[in-house]
């Protein structure tokens, strides 16, 4: 019990600083706000480290440094010093709207989601809150739930394009075209912007109208050649157009911009795959791995690409991680089935055949009926 | 003078294992090229137009149709041609009767519709034909398939047919598309595989509410159905053995459909297209039970792991090492697949060069067989989009699409479309294609049926400038027809080996004669049959560039219908 309070002495008197200590603290966190404005980020960032220096735990330099990193793109120093500071004073919810931001700039979705939440918590009308968690949770592959929060922002601010940009997305992710098509032909149809393109693009490739949407997003292209996903999804509806050679080009252009884009990765590996590029492949179907280490369809096409090198050992791995991740993927389930049988594992590939054909009653169960037809069906295969 | 050896069951069965044929040598090739040669409506008399029933509705039965048949009805020796047409159904209403054609051959050159007088001029919504002759009199019947009733004409022999469909007990209501005359039981009758396509619904519709457009659904949202067995009592009637064969355990969205031996044991196999959904390999087990093995054999699904649009299939052994091979055409972007047997019932997906040239096409009719008589089987392919308006939605998949022919070069297929013939440079609505000698001259040629066009009748025009021996088989012990035969013959030192499939391509039925490429060589110098029933018959001292009837056990009997060079 002694040690406890002897101890709790020491920190008390190491928390009190002395008053020089404080005035030069406070002169250099003036300075480091001066930098700030003047968009001085190097100077900003000397003067709040001298600051804390003198005073360790002032949140408002702590706060102020985080933003400073962020601006520089050092999201990793942001994220520490937003949770320093939100150490000191947990319910600064400004911050905690930063650091989550800055978890979603660092693709670390399940923390940007966790403080995310919090915020909407303590202050439920925060919108840029609500937009940032529904793209969180649309990055996530989190549809209904990122649905579920664009629409609450839509319809607190229906004249915010960025947030009916969000929800028009997620909609066409969903597979929900209808309700994309209302909002996107309500919004943006005419409006000759390069998100505009974009978004009437995203439409008409999750509809399969590959001409409309090569037109639409050729056209977000010439305006803004540099916008994320553009060249990824151009490349998309090319490649589902069957024109190959285009489609390699637009997902080079993509991952020129934006290597991290997940389906320039992995597309453009299915296809050097399919050509034979097996080197190449690998590395960008691995790099696809390492953006979405949970995505079958990654793990799927490496599991092709182990094939086509006679890995079969590898390929079984891949598959059986793929189809223990999404026991309904039909295609994988195939796959695995055949190697089994190569590999003369009877018993495994009988297993497995008797999934598929389960998986393939079930996929014709879900087939709309005369009376369910709600007639979005397009005639192509 | 002619010379036929009968060998020992138990000798043919040792044979039956060992077909390995020695080195392939490919002959020179022929100073031009072989082409086709459209022969026009006014040339061969061949008016008759397929008519599809399209409506603003777009029922899918209307986009699917139709086949044709080369078949010699007259037993003239001059194969005739029969064209199936749409007809009255439960959601089409013909303004005017529609009637299928049978095209009598006049034997120069033109045809003459002879369906009504023959009475066989269908009144269903006829889908395809498979002639043969079921009853063993020596005249080939034919089978009709439709979407509603299907047809069987038991030919009398005096040039009319008569409908013995419920009297033969092979009644199947539904949507049937190919039909198999085949003996799947080697009793030495024709029995009959029948594909049934979805369990349709005239109530379902698909289309784009935002545009106010309906398209053909795709028929995945269909119910699949079970295809049919009929095995032949040999009195005129059938029992259908679809669950007894095993047959009915596996229900498709089946189109074409083929005989053949993919495993060498001497049963015939049938290997059958289904769309969207896995491709069917029914191995023959014997004792009249089938096992579907197409997972297992690598040839249900794409490489990929997904079913694809299956719709023509075919069968050879396009490699020469005494295995069958299997071909099967899918829709656009799905590929076709020419699947190489590994001989241990599996096959590898090997399409080389047709892959590229058929990325974009959608293939029903196809055939191989040995457009140049060079002994070796090449690929004939005949394409259409099902979706009229696949064109708003895809820059690069046209409705109407070429045809394209590949030749066998030894190491694979070479796409000579663009030496083919003007009809490569058009594009067409292309579904049934049918093969045949109907000019008598030694080469085969081709008649493609268009959905809601006239048909297109190709006459082989170079062909036979290389030689060749052209078979009549004529059952005595195995089925009629002699499908599963194995047929061996060696010309200029070359051995070559062929088994006679039943079915291929799409809606179609074929030519039953045999045309046997030599090449250069002048003379056969031997030619072995290995009849169905077991029997092997060796002949010598034939002639070349005609038609010899053969007979089971008795050998070369009196020439049939010959050109000559």
């Amino acid at each position: 019990m002694f040690a406890y309070v002897v101890l709790g002495l020491l920190l008390a008197l190491w928390q009190a600083q002395s008053p020089d200590a404080v005035r030069q603290s406070e002169a250099d966190f003036a300075r480091g706000v001066e930098s700030q404005q003047r968009g001085d980020l190097e100077g900003a960032r000397a003067a709040y480290e001298a600051a804390l220096r003198a005073v360790p735990r002032r949140f408002d330099a702590l706060s102020n440094l985080g933003v400073v990193y962020a601006r520089m793109g050092n999201y990793a120093q942001a994220i520490k010093h937003y949770e320093q500071a939100l150490a000191v004073e947990p319910q600064q919810h400004a911050v905690r709207l930063n650091l989550g931001l800055a978890y979603y700039k660092t693709e670390e979705l399940g923390a940007a989601v966790r403080e995310l939440s919090k915020v909407l918590v303590a202050a439920p009308d925060n919108q840029q809150a609500r937009l940032l968690l529904g793209l969180s949770y649309f990055q996530l592959d989190k549809l209904p739930e990122a649905i579920a929060e664009l629409e609450a922002v839509y319809r607190a601010r229906p004249e915010d394009l960025a947030a009916a940009y969000a929800l028009g997305t997620a909609y066409i992710g969903a597979g929900r075209t209808d309700e994309a098509g209302a909002l996107i032909d309500k919004l943006f149809r005419g409006l000759d912007s390069a998100e505009a393109h974009l978004i009437m693009g995203s439409l008409h490739l999750a509809l399969k109208e590959l001409p409309k949407a090569i037109e639409e997003l050729t056209a977000a292209k010439a305006l803004n050649p540099r916008l994320p996903t553009l060249h990824s999804q151009l490349g998309s509806a090319h490649l589902f157009s069957g024109n190959r050679e285009e489609a390699v080009k637009e997902f080079q252009a993509e991952l020129e911009i934006n290597p991290r884009d997940f389906n320039a990765n992995a597309r453009l590996g299915w296809v050097l795959r399919e050509d034979g590029r097996l080197d190449e492949a690998a590395a960008l179907l691995k790099r696809a791995l390492e953006l979405k280490p949970d995505d079958t369809a990654a793990l799927y096409q490496l599991a092709q690409l182990a094939q086509a090198r006679g890995q079969t050992a590898e390929a079984v791995e891949l598959l059986e991680r793929a189809v223990a991740r999404q026991p309904e993927f039909t295609p994988a389930h195939v796959l695995l089935a055949r190697l089994y049988y190569k590999l003369k594992r009877n018993a495994d590939a009988e297993r497995t055949r008797a999934v598929i054909e389960r998986l393939n009653a079930e996929q014709q169960k879900r087939q709309p009926t005369p009376e369910t037809r709600r007639s979005e069906e397009r005639p192509r295969r | 003078m002619r010379r036929i050896v009968t060998f020992s069951l138990s000798f043919v069965i040792v044979c039956s294992h060992a077909r390995a044929l020695g080195a392939w040598q490919p002959p020179p090739p022929p100073a031009a090229p072989v082409t086709f040669e459209e022969v026009t409506p006014a040339a061969s008399g061949i008016k008759w137009v397929h008519t599809n029933a399209r409506s603003s509705e777009r029922y899918l039965p209307e986009t699917v149709g139709a086949g044709a048949a080369f078949f010699d009805y007259d037993n003239d020796g001059w194969v005739d041609i029969y064209l199936v047409n749409s007809g009255p159904s439960d959601f089409y209403k013909p303004p005017t009767p529609l009637k299928n054609a049978l095209y009598r051959n006049n034997r120069d050159g033109t045809f003459a519709d002879v369906a009504d007088k023959a009475g066989v001029a269908g009144g269903t919504f006829g889908m395809g034909a498979a002639a043969g002759d079921y009853d063993g009199d020596g005249w080939q019947d034919l089978f009709v398939t439709s979407y509603g009733r299907n047809i069987l004409y038991r030919n009398r022999g005096d040039g009319t047919f008569a409908d013995v469909t419920e009297r033969a007990g092979i009644t199947s209501p539904g949507w049937s598309t190919c039909a198999v005359w085949f003996d799947y039981d080697a009793d030495g009758r024709l029995d009959l595989f029948v594909s049934s396509f979805v369990q349709y619904n005239k109530e379902m519709s698909c289309g784009n509410n935002r545009l106010g457009l309906k398209y053909y659904c795709i028929p995945r949202v269909f119910k699949p159905a079970p295809s049919q067995l009929f095995r032949n009592r040999g009195d005129g009637t059938f029992t259908d053995v679809s669950r007894t064969s095993g047959i009915f355990n596996s229900p498709g969205k089946s189109f074409g459909a083929v005989a053949t031996d993919v495993n060498n044991d001497g049963l015939p196999d049938l290997f059958v297209a289904n769309d969207t959904m896995p491709n069917f390999l029914f191995v023959n087990r014997g004792g009249g039970k089938f096992e579907e093995v197409g997972l297992a054999s690598g040839v249900a699904y794409s490489e990929a792991g997904s079913p694809r649009s299956g719709m023509g299939v075919d069968a050879a052994d396009f490699d020469g090492d005494g295995w069958q091979d299997l071909f099967v055409a899918n829709i656009d972007q799905e590929l076709f697949s020419l699947y190489r047997n590994q001989k241990d019932l599996t096959f590898t997906d090997e399409p080389g060069e047709i892959a590229p040239a058929t990325r974009f096409l959608s293939g029903w009719g196809l055939k191989f067989f040995d457009y140049d008589n060079d002994g070796d089987p090449d690929l004939f392919l005949a394409n259409g989009h099902p979706d009229d308006m696949v064109e708003t939605l895809s820059s690069r998949v046209k409705y109407r699409e070429p045809l394209l022919m590949f030749e066998n070069t030894g190491k694979g297929y070479r796409n000579v479309s663009a030496q083919s013939g003007a009809a490569f440079s058009r594009d067409y609505a292309a579904r049934g294609m049918t093969v045949g000698d109907y000019d008598n001259d030694g080469d085969i040629d081709v008649l493609v049926s268009n959905n809601g066009a006239a048909p297109l009748l190709l006459r082989n025009e170079g062909g036979s400038r290389h030689n060749w021996l052209g078979l009549h088989l004529v059952a005595t012990r195995s089925s009629p027809g002699a499908a599963g035969a194995v047929i061996r013959w060696s010309a200029g030192g070359v051995k070559r080996a062929r088994l006679k499939t039943s079915g291929g391509s799409y809606l179609a039925s074929h030519d039953p004669r045999e045309v046997l490429g030599l090449g250069r060589a002048a003379a056969v110098e031997g030619l072995e049959i290995q009849w169905p029933s077991g029997r092997v018959d060796r002949l010598k001292d034939l002639p070349v560039n005609t038609y010899v009837r053969v007979v089971e056990g008795e050998g070369v009997a009196k020439p049939a219908a010959a050109a000559g060079k």
